[in-house]
């Protein structure tokens, strides 16, 4: 399946090329965030410079929640840099799967203060449409006349990545030509966060936020909450082609699994990244051997970054190059996956590694070759995008060079 | 209170200023259903006037709504 339009809005930058640059840095992006001010954790990493008025309709966008408006901008320029023209498609011919783990959050904290001040006849009218988790999907459908599928994937952190493995099936299977695929996630409410921090998995450096985030580092202390969205075009590769599309990169298989072991633990070995990550390379029809770099989960939590890379040394062992971005945008939750697969897809085509950011001493339970420092050149032809998620979900994307 | 009316409108639900006129009907501001409920809303907690989404839906035009605004503003200060 090609690849042929890409999307990105992060704390990382408003557009791909930025993204890329600022991950190539190795630069954090959190920082002391004054909504947070009085809980347990001070700092996230934000959007500071998402413009809304960039969306085309004024009247429509006033009706988003932010995780929709985001995803909206990432689609529109996905579509772009796709080279397709909306007004001159065949809407029931395309999907739209967008991975998401909890909807309009920013909505309903607004609202439910409201209804708390107030009473019931001031909230807002506009609750459900901004609230509701699939509302992304339909608003995406409703700005560039989509009337093929459209939906969500809700599996918290791997939202991102199964949305675009659900998008590869609908492709796969004929019934549709074209898919808009990815995730968008914007929970940086201070309810939100208070949960994460009571889950004891969101890193408390509260007087250092740039040092927070530190994939497979020793010293990591937990995840740093970020908001995104990334949007892909994908394509069957012979209907690219006859449109001498360009083409970004091909996403050869996918893999999903689940641990049935715990809400919110990964299984202590891994068992289910690994079936999930092999799954996706029997899918391609390709040999671990062949694959030579990963992108990978790394939150930064312990429990995390220790199993995910228990599983990459039994798969790949040490001569695959390993590095999670997340050490600068944070971790986008619904967002990750898709975010991860469009750094996935532009390490293969630039044959340059982003350095996990703030790795200094790497964990000794760790035994992988994880890039830090600086960027690092490799050419490679054959990588893999990991994801997991509360509820024990994980999946797997291979993606290959053109 | 036409032009409070109309301030209304443009900054909270993007209406077009030029749109805007005594004359134009919801039909012609492209205000469906959600927008009515909001927009009483609005009024109440932004002009101080209590009106209800059904009273908006029943008037035809912008200029109906301002003299209906009008009335309660003037009933409540009386």
């Amino acid at each position: 399946m090609a690849v042929t339009g890409m999307g990105i809005v992060s704390p990382a930058g408003s557009n791909v090329e930025r993204n890329w640059n600022r991950v190539c840095s190795g630069t954090p992006t959190a920082m002391a965030d004054p909504a947070l001010i009085g809980g347990p954790v001070t700092f996230s990493c934000r959007i500071s410079d998402f413009d809304v008025d960039c969306l085309p309709n004024p009247r429509q966008t006033r009706r988003l929640d932010r995780f929709a408006q985001l995803a909206l901008v990432a689609a529109n320029d996905a579509l772009a840099d796709a080279g397709i023209d909306t007004n001159d498609w065949n809407g029931s011919r395309v999907a739209v799967v967008i991975g998401n783990g909890a909807g309009g959050q920013t909505s309903l904290d607004d609202q439910y203060r409201i209804l708390e001040e107030k009473d019931h006849s001031h909230v807002s009218s506009l609750l459900l449409p901004m609230f509701l988790p699939n509302m992304v999907a339909g608003q995406i459908s409703l700005s560039f006349g989509i009337t093929g599928p459209a939906m969500i994937v809700g599996t918290a952190c791997a939202s991102g990545a199964d949305a675009i493995g659900i998008a590869r099936e609908l492709l796969n299977s004929g019934r549709c030509d074209i898919a808009l695929a990815g995730g968008t996630e914007v929970m940086l409410t201070p309810m939100m966060v208070a949960g994460f921090a009571r889950m004891k998995v969101l890193s408390t450096r509260n007087s250092c936020p740039t040092s927070a985030s530190r994939p497979f580092d020793r010293k990591r202390d937990g995840l740093v909450l970020s908001e995104g969205a990334g949007i892909l075009v994908l394509e069957r590769w012979k209907d690219a082609d006859a449109r001498r599309a360009r083409i970004h990169g091909i996403l050869r298989g996918y893999g999903a699994s689940s641990d049935a072991h715990h809400v919110t633990t990964p299984e202590p070995r891994g068992l289910g990244l690994e079936r999930a990550i092999k799954s996706a390379l029997e899918d391609a029809e390709i040999g671990s051997s062949a694959v030579k770099h990963v992108n990978a989960h790394g939150t930064s939590t312990r429990l995390n970054d220790v199993i995910e890379a228990q599983v990459l040394s039994r798969v790949f062992g040490q001569h695959t190059s390993v590095t999670s971005t997340k050490g600068v945008t944070g971790h986008t939750f619904g967002a990750a996956g898709a975010i991860e697969a469009i750094f996935t897809i532009l390490t293969l085509q630039r044959g340059l590694i982003p350095p996990t950011a703030n790795l200094t001493e790497l964990d000794p339970d760790v035994d992988l070759d994880v890039v830090a420092g600086v960027p690092r050149v490799q050419e490679i032809d054959t990588a893999v995008s990991n994801s997991m998620g509360f509820g024990g979900h994980n999946s797997a994307l291979v993606f290959t060079r053109m | 209170m036409f032009d409070q009316v109309k301030n209304l409108l443009v900054s909270d639900f993007k209406v077009p200023p030029n749109q805007v006129t005594t004359a134009a009907t919801l039909v012609d501001l492209e205000l469906d259903s959600l927008d009515v409920v909001e927009l009483a809303e609005a009024v109440d907690s932004k002009l101080g006037a209590k009106i209800s989404d059904d009273e908006i839906f029943e008037l035809g035009t912008v200029g109906e709504i301002v003299r209906l605004i009008e009335s309660r503003v003037k009933q409540a200060d009386d």
